[in-house]
């Protein structure tokens, strides 16, 4: 049996090379997810004949002499994408049932290259928290300290990759809920620009922040997957028409001449002392690898955190709204006082917060001018234990003070796209990551990026014991 | 809403009478906790001066 900490590259070279089967690989992680369900939960359900059966149709492609290319890569989804024939339930009791009656296009597009279905990831009810551990299909734990969450919403996700339970994890992300809990369990995950990815068959929480992505363990992983995801879809009116780069062929350039945008405000403010001594050093490797660094101010971030929060309530309210009125005692409570809250906010509010949102937009237009990547912390300081963060509380996250997510979200209101890998560990062994960011579309930055970073340092491989 | 307006009474006549909302134990004072915090959290976004810009309708963030 193969032992599965294999990357996707690794995978198909083997699988499409008939060194093995797409059959053997999927079964090796099928059981590695089984035997690690029962302590992490990181997934919702399981797909096992499903799995197989792709997979079975993956080899017989292959026996025919054909190429696929993501050859028998197993991969898993967080539970609010649709999966024809199994439930989508957003980790929340009101969606158990709800059968989908047809693949979401993301499902679709790895598919049909030979990638195989193995399962519906653990999250965050409803995709609203960032900790991850009030699913009520079962509370996901974090595979470097049984004391602290995954970080959420797409806590199975972070959770699958770390424990090479599949080699490609989708999550989604709203105020980032795909790069929190990627950092959080030391793996890579990122959030591309807005339309980059459909969105189409997907359960939404804050339909013009939502955003589609993959977490891997390596930025050559990424690079190979988001070349498949990305494209105009006809059944996402958010889509963009913008086309795809090969992105496999951008991360090889070197970092030489790259303008590498280090924030003075903000970002940095209330950093805990072992991220601050993770990230300059990050910065210093960079500029070793031939990077020039540029000091700059991102500006608008106090008007635009009001913005994202009054989009995101207001959204997600209206959403769940013929929920709150038919069946209120289905959400945990924390959650269904967001969602309700959400009700209560008025539509001129809505509409300042969007417009705050076009003018703050054409300021960072101005602003990303002056370099290519942004480098910044994935967050602030890690993740409090269990106890102390539980999701139970429907305090927002931060409010009043600086929160944890305040790295996060600014990209996911302007919709330019962020990336986070590992780049080092806390005093008590926590995971802490670096975010790239970079201007609309340019996904190539980031991913080169954190690709030169990954070659010369070996964060990324690190594992939890 | 502003938040110096809001009274747990203001809340469950909205809730009420306005958006038909069946509230459960706890609801109430969650909400009205929460449209407090929220409201400091927006002052800011209250103060920029748009100008005559339209609202984002598009999300595309090369189209700003």
């Amino acid at each position: 049996m193969t032992v599965p900490t294999e990357t996707c590259l690794q995978i198909i070279r083997r699988v499409q090379g008939r060194e093995c089967t797409a059959r053997s690989i999927v079964d090796a992680y099928l059981a590695r997810s089984e035997q690690y369900q029962d302590k992490y939960r990181g997934f919702i359900q399981l797909t096992p004949d499903l799995a197989r059966k792709q997979a079975e149709r993956v080899d017989a492609i292959i026996g025919m002499g054909r190429k696929l290319p993501l050859a028998g890569v197993p991969f898993a989804v967080k539970d609010l994408i649709d999966v024809r024939g199994t439930a989508t339930t957003a980790g929340c009791q009101v969606f158990k049932n709800r059968l989908a009656d047809q693949d979401a296009t993301i499902i679709k597009k790895l598919v049909a290259v030979g990638a195989v279905f193995m399962g519906k990831l653990n999250m965050h009810e409803c995709a609203f928290g960032h900790s991850g551990d009030n699913s009520s299909l079962g509370r996901c734990l974090n595979p470097w300290s049984d004391s602290h969450s995954p970080g959420g919403s797409s806590s199975g996700s972070a959770v699958a990759i770390a424990l090479d339970l599949c080699p490609i994890a989708i999550g989604s992300d709203t105020g980032g809920s795909i790069r929190f809990p990627a950092a959080t369990c030391g793996v890579l995950g990122i959030k591309p620009t807005y339309g980059r990815i459909s969105r189409a068959g997907a359960l939404p929480l804050a339909w013009s922040l939502d955003h589609l992505g993959p977490m891997t363990r390596t930025a050559e992983d990424c690079a190979l997957i988001l070349r498949v995801l990305a494209g105009n879809d006809p059944a996402d009116p958010s889509s963009s028409k913008q086309p795809a780069v090969d992105y496999s062929e951008e991360i090889s350039k070197p970092l030489t001449g790259v303008r590498l945008g280090v924030p003075t405000n903000w970002f940095f403010d209330d950093l805990d002392a072992d991220v601050a001594s993770s990230i300059t050093k990050v910065i210093d490797q960079l500029i070793e690898q031939g990077a020039t660094r540029v000091d700059c101010e991102i500006p608008f971030l106090s008007e635009m955190r009001g913005a994202h929060r009054t989009i995101l309530f207001a959204e997600s309210a209206n959403y769940h709204r013929p929920y709150l009125e038919s069946q209120p005692e289905k959400y945990s409570p924390g959650v269904r006082h967001l969602l309700q809250t959400g009700l209560f906010i008025s539509a001129t509010d809505y509409l300042q917060a969007q417009r705050v949102r076009r003018y703050a937009r054409e300021q960072w237009v101005k602003c990303f001018s002056q370099f290519d990547v942004l480098v910044t912390p994935s967050f602030n300081r890690p993740m409090a234990p269990i106890e102390s963060a539980s999701s139970g509380d429907s305090r927002i996250d931060g409010m009043g003070g600086r929160a944890i997510l305040d790295t996060l979200w600014p990209f996911n209101l302007s919709g330019y796209p962020a990336l986070t890998t590992p780049c080092g560990f806390t005093t008590r062994g926590l995971p802490i990551g670096v975010q790239f960011a970079a201007r609309p579309f340019d996904e190539a930055a980031i991913l080169r990026t954190a690709h030169q970073f990954q070659l010369i340092t070996d964060w990324h491989l690190k594992r939890p014991s | 809403m502003s938040g110096a307006l809001l009274t747990p009474k203001l809340v469950f006549t909205i809730a009420a009478e306005q958006l038909r909302l069946p509230l459960l134990d706890g609801d109430l004072d969650a909400i009205v906790g929460l449209l407090e915090e929220l409201s400091a959290e927006t002052v800011a976004m209250h103060s920029v001066k748009v100008g005559e810009r339209e609202p984002a309708t598009t999300y595309d963030p090369s189209l700003s």
